[in-house]
This record gives C-alpha cells, sequence and structure tokens, in this order.
C-alpha cells in the first residue's frame, strides 16, 4: 500500500484533505530525494497504480494490528506471507535488518511484539515451492 | 490435467492463500485455458498470475514493492523467440512507489572526481548520440532462492527472474567521453532516481569499469525494439550484457566516474563485474505438468552463460548419475540465450524429476548441488542443477 493511499484509506471522512495531504507527501518525497539542483527526476503525483495483492491476510493473533501497521509504511505484507517459515531467528534479523538497513521507526518493545508475532504464526513448515517439496539438492551440499 | 488437479497444484505450491487468490479475486487471473476443458499446462510459476498495468499477467512474488516472475511458460516469447516478448519481461523494484517519468523533463548526470565535465544530458542528447542494439539475459541475482529449503531471506523467487531481451541504447563509453572521462577513471557507479524505504538510501550500485567494459554496456532506452516499460526502467536504464542484473540501474539519472569505490555502494562490496555462471532451465513441461507413464517427454529449455559460448547442455532423470545431451538450436547473439530440446522416458507413474545442465566452452558447468559459499551468501547467483529441476507428474 502506498504513502499516499494509506492516506486516503485513513482519512475516509476527509477525501478531500487527504487528496491535498496526498499531493504534498509527494511533493516533499521528491523534494528530499532530489537535491537541490540535481536532475528532474518524475511529474509530483506520477505514481503508477499497482494491484493489491489478494491473497495477503495475516493470520489472526495477537500483535497483528500492530504489524500490519508498521511493516506497512514501506511495504505491502507479501514479504511476510511469502516468507512462512523463516525459523525464530531469522525472523528476529529480518526485523533488525528492516530498523538499521532500511530505516523502520519503532521502539524497542515495538521491535520485540513484532517479532513474537512473526515467530508465532510465520515460522510453520513453508509450503512446497513449485512440487519441489521433498527436492534432494534444495538443501546446501556437505 | 482437470480443474481439481489444477487446484490441488496450486493449493500444494501456495498454501491455502491460493485459494482465496483464485476465488472472483479482482486482479489474480489463472489463463482461463488453464482451467478451461482439454488445457493441460499449469502457467510455470507458483505466485497469483497478475497484471500491471501494460504487462501481461505475471506471477506477483510481490505486490509492493512491484517484483514479478515471468512464468517459465512465457520465457521463450512469441513474437521474436527465443527473446522473451516485452509484456512477459520480469519486474523487479525495489522501490515501494514506481514513478511514471516525464522524459522532456529527465536528464542524465554525468560527472565525478575522475572526468573533467559535469554534463546533464537530456533523452534527445542522448538519442542523438551512437546507437547499439544487444540481446542478452537478464537475470536477478536471487533466481530460484524460492525453492531452497528452509527458506532464506531475500526475495523467494522461483525460476521466473530472468528474461532475454533485445535493447537498444547509447553505449557507456560515448558518454563517459563526453564527461570527459580521464584514463585513470577505474569505477563507475550509476543511481537510480528514487531513494528505497523509510531510510530513503539511495540506490547507487559501482563497477569496476575496465571488466564492465569488455562486455559492452549501453544505458538502453528501448527494450524489443519499443519504449522501455515503466517497470522495467523507463526512460533510461544501464544495461551490462552478460552480468547479473542487480547493477542495472532502473530509471538512471546520475554516473559518477571514480578512482575509488563509491562510498555508498547498495551492497557495500568491492567494484565488480558479476559475470553469469552457466546456467539451464527446463520451461516446457512447466512444472506441475502431467505426463503418461511409459511415454517419452519432449523438453525444452533454454541455457546461456556469460557470453563465453555454451558447449553443451545435458538432462538427467536419475538425479545426475546418467546424463542425456540435449539438441541445441543455433545461437542468436553470445549473450543471449539458447534453446535447448531433449526427450526422456516418462518412466512409472509417480514423480519425475528432471534435471538439465550447461557447460560452457572454458570448461565451467552448473554443479549439482548449492556451493556453501553461494549459501553463505544469501543464495545469490546460485545455478544448482538439483535447484532448478522440472517436477512433472507421471500419471499411471
Amino acid at each position: 500500500m502506498s504513502i499516499t493511499r494509506k492516506i486516503e484509506r485513513i482519512a475516509l471522512a476527509l477525501v478531500v484533505v487527504a487528496a491535498a495531504g496526498a499531493a504534498m507527501v509527494v511533493l516533499v518525497v521528491s523534494g528530499e530525494e532530489d537535491p537541490a539542483g540535481s536532475p528532474v527526476l518524475a511529474d509530483a503525483g506520477a505514481v503508477v497504480p499497482l494491484p493489491e495483492a489478494q491473497d495477503l491476510r495475516l493470520r489472526p493473533g495477537e500483535g497483528r494490528d500492530l504489524v500490519a501497521a508498521t511493516c506497512t509504511t514501506c511495504h505491502s505484507l507479501a514479504p511476510i506471507i511469502r516468507h512462512d517459515g523463516f525459523s525464530a531467528e531469522v525472523w528476529e534479523q529480518e526485523v533488525q535488518k528492516m530498523i538499521t538497513r532500511y530505516g523502520a521507526t519503532m521502539d524497542p518493545g515495538t521491535a520485540e511484539r513484532i517479532t513474537a508475532y512473526l515467530q508465532k504464526h510465520y515460522s510453520g513448515p513453508p509450503a512446497p515451492a513449485a512440487g519441489t517439496s521433498d527436492a534432494p539438492g534444495t538443501a546446501p551440499a556437505r | 490435467m482437470d480443474s481439481t488437479a489444477i487446484s490441488r497444484r496450486q493449493l500444494l505450491a501456495l498454501g491455502a492463500g491460493a485459494v482465496a487468490a483464485s476465488a472472483g479475486a479482482r486482479f489474480v487471473a489463472w489463463p482461463q485455458d488453464a482451467v478451461s476443458a482439454g488445457a493441460t499446462a499449469p502457467p510455470g510459476t507458483p505466485f497469483p498470475l497478475v497484471a500491471l498495468d501494460g504487462k501481461a499477467p505475471l506471477g506477483q512474488v510481490y505486490d509492493q514493492p512491484p517484483n514479478y516472475e515471468t512464468p517459465t511458460s512465457r520465457l521463450i516469447g512469441r513474437r521474436n523467440p527465443p527473446y522473451t516478448d516485452t509484456e512477459d519481461y520480469y519486474v523487479r523494484y525495489r522501490e515501494a512507489d514506481v514513478y511514471r517519468v516525464d522524459p522532456d523533463r529527465f536528464r542524465l548526470r554525468v560527472g565525478g572526481e575522475a572526468a573533467t565535465e559535469q554534463i546533464d544530458l537530456s533523452m534527445a542528447d542522448l538519442r542523438d548520440l551512437p546507437t547499439r542494439r544487444v540481446g542478452t539475459v537478464g537475470a536477478c541475482a536471487g533466481l530460484g532462492r524460492g525453492l531452497v529449503r528452509p527458506l532464506v531471506p531475500g526475495m523467494p523467487w522461483t525460476k521466473g527472474d530472468v528474461s532475454c531481451g533485445e535493447w537498444t541504447g547509447v553505449p557507456l563509453e560515448e558518454v563517459l567521453r563526453l564527461a570527459g572521462a580521464r584514463p585513470d577513471a577505474s569505477v563507475v557507479a550509476f543511481r537510480g532516481g528514487r531513494t528505497i524505504a523509510a531510510a530513503k538510501r539511495d540506490y547507487w550500485r559501482h563497477w569496476d569499469l575496465e571488466s564492465m567494459n569488455r562486455q559492452g554496456p549501453l544505458l538502453a532506452y528501448e527494450l524489443n525494439g519499443e519504449p522501455l516499460p515503466v517497470w522495467n526502467g523507463f526512460p533510461l536504464r544501464v544495461v551490462v550484457p552478460g552480468t547479473y542484473a542487480p547493477g542495472w540501474v532502473k530509471q538512471v539519472v546520475e554516473i559518477d566516474i571514480r578512482r575509488t569505490p563509491h562510498p555508498r555502494d547498495w551492497r557495500g562490496n568491492a567494484p565488480g563485474t558479476p559475470l553469469l555462471k552457466p546456467m539451464s532451465l527446463i520451461v516446457e513441461p512447466t512444472d506441475g505438468s502431467t505426463v503418461q507413464a511409459g511415454a517419452t517427454v519432449a523438453l525444452r529449455g533454454v541455457a546461456w552463460d556469460h557470453g563465453t559460448g555454451l558447449r553443451r547442455v545435458d538432462v538427467s532423470v536419475d538425479d545426475g548419475r546418467s546424463w542425456i545431451p540435449a539438441r541445441m538450436e543455433r545461437s542468436v547473439g553470445r549473450y543471449a540465450w539458447r534453446v535447448f530440446e531433449a526427450k526422456v522416458p516418462a518412466g512409472d507413474a509417480g514423480t519425475l524429476r528432471v534435471l538439465s545442465r550447461a557447460e560452457s566452452r572454458d570448461g565451467t558447468r552448473q554443479p549439482l548441488d548449492i556451493p556453501e559459499e553461494v549459501m553463505a551468501d544469501g543464495v545469490r547467483k546460485n545455478t544448482a542443477a538439483r535447484t532448478f529441476a522440472a517436477v512433472l507428474e507421471v500419471r499411471g
């Protein structure tokens, strides 16, 4: 979900205000991304519409809403749901990576709750991939 | 295969989510012919088929940022085979919001410590320069990562974050010359037009100039003779034939000509030129297709390397104990993939796994299993034959 689309959704009752806000967000973002004097990149607001995935619903459980709200600041739920089967360690590393590498802003308590939700609900055995579920050679050579 | 079987296959491949996806969802469009009477072939991706604006339905790995893999059934295009049709060319963006760039306002800035000039070039300027057209495989370094268990971090692509296209654009050397690149220039870094995630990190990728130049790099503005789709980098992107594509910066807006590594390279590795390893993929029949016990199965696939030239491709139905030579179609260009064909026995009812293995003229060939160093690197540049096995159902 894009930032602009999210703003529009949250402010359902204030459609006009939301649209104006979205336009401003785009302008601000452009200004931040294009330091003065650098080449013109894009028309403000010309975000290409993206189809949203229809199969992305987080499993119910404590922390689901927090995960949905926090993680979709930058990306959809696909990176979570498509990685059903990450180990507990990998989920912890992934949340930390979002903070340190990608600039996600969340306090340690939030990070902990998000990690706990992902570990509890998305560490199951992964769905087999393209019929290769029990494929020899999908593990590293020894 | 009847529709029940396809549903079961989708369920197996995707988990319960696929059922929700295929039940009347707005964007999900499994090809109609795949579920109607008489159709047999699954599309060749486990992900829901969704069409971006101007694109054919592709396997939606992520919706946002947009990452779509080409179904293996569409890797070999129909208009100018073996090149992938433009609307089927895979899509890989790190940016959650992709912007349409106004080509009239677009400028490419070229300069740096190892250049005498700093210049801004418009698309018109670039089109006035000499042009070159080159066909090449473009492959994500994460090809096949999603086939590996247990899952490892990174995009879970299966077999479709690869395509083969004919690119038209300006040879990079022309642009470097205009900026007065000095003889001691050793590194070239490219910046994409948008920043990534909340950190708003610039997307810089640096290359070793000398080894990159051996591959004939260009700044491309056409794919298969058509304007670049925004999904593939409109209006201008880097193309380095015979190399892995993460450094083929899309919507490139700045070129930094340097004597030293770029301090903000995305991965932070030493500048280099990541040459494609010898690789092969069986594309027909697609994974999950049903064949008859005792029948002969006609296979078709694509194989490539970084331009050395392929010596041979072999296939195996006994997990690599014995190999059957494939017939190679003629090469259409040193960096383009070659189509191969082979016939193998289906054998008894059950699961048939067919391996393929390409060997380059320099003797390099695909390994059977994933080497430790490839695992340690997040399963990047994996070419293990067992990872990419074609998996067919043999019906008695």
